[in-house]
């Protein structure tokens, strides 16, 4: 049976990863259809965040092609913070390797360990750490070039 | 031994796991010192902070709770299809009439499927219906000729041929520009009723018989050179109709061509002997027997004679250029008054005796008076 906690993780996962409400709302339903079949179908993790990363990485894969990043529906899903731009994290998603930032997502934004994570996706830690640390570094420096941008426009 | 010094590179290398604290001690000691030094790596670790800061900001994002109490009903695609079509609340009667053609359309499809397959095992697994049986209507014999005998004139079309040998009208055309020594090209395919038994055509003719493409048949092939040739022609002609003889193709026995004379004739097989024997007493003779595609009809024999008179003299060689001769071993001891070699074989050229006036000549007419 799928967990609260792990509806809001897949829910948080593909609103970031597709940025739009009907593609994130489809990969929603099959992922959690997914976990909570039972039988011999059923795939065994340790832990409940390693089995959100696994199904979570089959369905991105089955709609990576159909997802378009322009931001569709995003209020039907979810609450954005004040003052919180998600253009860096658009821009992120065109300059570096789909590996990276959905990693970035599970260990950043869903706070998972590297090892759950890499027991999801059957890598070691140390991969984990790298993809996350290209990651953080490109997105930082989105975030302080927009903000040297917003800067000099003011 | 000295310390080295943290490298820039190995630092920047080193700046995330220096910031989630995965890094030991000592060596975070040295990120430390360096960073304090390093502009550009502390730059570099300023980053990688604002982007720990954002994801944390990102993170605190709340999802709708009717968004996920929607999301929390884990309903396939199909339940999700019967439950907004409202089955259930559909009327009877057309519910009934859904069902019954869902029913329908099920029991068409394994009909279709199933009568096919018994079909098609009936009929030796080919998929392929006998619609309707023809009868083959029983044809005069002149009209169950080759495909390439309908080519030929009308003349070919004779009655009395076709009921002989079929396919003869093609050797027909053939030899009217041809010499007689070159072979008819249309074999006889299909075996006919011979001549004497014309009586017996008003009974209904059977089917042909299927095409025999592997049997071989052959042809008699006779040279006669005679001193007078005008008078020894009209007597062949009567003696090869006398026997039953008829003619093979359009040109009549006796054909004048080339100086000499042509006979293509069918005859009786028990009449073979009696010709050799006739024409012997005639001139001297040259007969073998050459392997053919025709083949004659039982009973029948085929032979190809040519008379031609002594100045125009051929070799043996030159009348038969085209099939391989093989001797004649049907009468091997008969003796031939005034000829050279047995019969049935092929002489060669040096063995032909001739007086040594006289000159060797082809079929052509140009040399044809060096003699006289």
């Amino acid at each position: 049976m799928v967990s609260d906690a792990q509806i809001r993780s897949v829910t948080l996962f593909f609103f970031f990863a597709f940025l739009e409400e009907s593609l994130a709302t489809s990969a929603i339903d099959r992922c959690l259809l997914k976990m909570n079949q039972t039988g011999a179908q059923r795939i065994v993790f340790s832990n409940a965040e390693a089995e959100t990363v696994y199904w979570t990485n089959q369905i991105w894969k089955k709609l990576k092609k159909k997802a378009k990043y322009i931001n569709i529906g995003l209020n039907r899903i979810c609450v954005l913070p004040k003052d919180l731009e998600l253009e860096a994290w658009r821009q992120l998603q065109k300059e570096i390797l789909p590996e990276e930032y959905l990693s970035l997502i599970w260990s950043g934004l869903l706070q998972f360990t590297d090892s759950q994570i890499g027991e999801g996706l059957a890598l070691s830690g140390g991969t984990i750490q790298h993809r996350n640390g290209i990651a953080m570094k490109r997105l930082g420096q989105l975030i302080r070039s927009g903000k040297a941008n917003a800067k000099k426009r003011a | 031994m000295p310390k080295r010094e943290l490298s820039c590179f190995l630092c920047k290398e080193l700046l995330y796991e220096y910031l989630v604290n995965s890094v030991d001690e000592k060596r975070r000691e040295t990120i430390n010192k360096h960073l304090e030094t390093c502009s550009s790596c502390k730059a570099e670790f300023e980053a990688l902070k604002t982007a720990q800061q954002y994801l944390a900001q990102l993170s605190k994002i709340e999802i709708l709770p009717a968004y996920l109490a929607k999301v929390s009903t884990l309903e396939s695609f199909s339940s999700r299809v019967i439950k907004n079509a409202a089955w259930k609340k559909w009327p009877d009667p057309l519910k009934w009439t859904v069902e019954s053609l869902a029913v329908g359309v099920v029991i068409a499809f394994l009909f279709t499927v199933v009568t096919k397959k018994i079909f098609v095992h009936k009929a030796g697994g080919r998929e392929s219906f006998l619609v309707a049986e023809v009868s083959q209507i029983p044809k005069n014999s002149g009209d169950a000729k080759e495909p390439d005998a309908s080519k030929e004139s009308q003349e070919a079309a004779d009655d009395e041929a076709s009921e002989l040998m079929a396919g003869g009208a093609g050797e027909d055309a053939i030899e009217t520009a041809v010499s007689p020594t070159q072979e008819p090209k249309t074999p006889v395919l299909t075996e006919k009723k011979p001549a004497a038994i014309a009586s017996q055509e008003s009974s209904p003719v059977p089917p042909p018989e299927p095409v025999k493409k592997v049997t071989q048949g052959f042809v008699y092939r006779a040279n006669m050179v005679t001193d007078d040739l005008d008078a020894v022609t009209p007597e062949v002609v009567t003696k090869i109709q006398e026997m039953g003889g008829k003619k093979a193709g359009e040109v009549q026995l006796g054909w004048r061509q080339m100086g000499g004379s042509y006979f293509h004739f069918s005859l009786p097989e028990s009449e073979y002997a009696n010709l050799l024997e006739f024409l012997k007493q005639k001139a001297r003779l040259q007969i073998s027997k050459d392997s053919n595609k025709r083949v004659m009809p039982k009973g029948l024999i085929r032979i190809i004679l040519v008379i031609n008179p002594t100045k125009h003299k051929k070799s043996a060689s030159e009348e038969e250029t085209d099939s391989p001769s093989v001797p004649v071993k049907e009468a091997p001891s008969e003796a031939v008054p005034n000829a050279g070699p047995p019969e049935g074989t092929t002489t060669p050229p040096s063995e032909v005796k001739s007086p040594p006036e006289e000159t060797t000549s082809t079929p052509v007419s140009d040399k044809k008076d060096e003699g006289q």
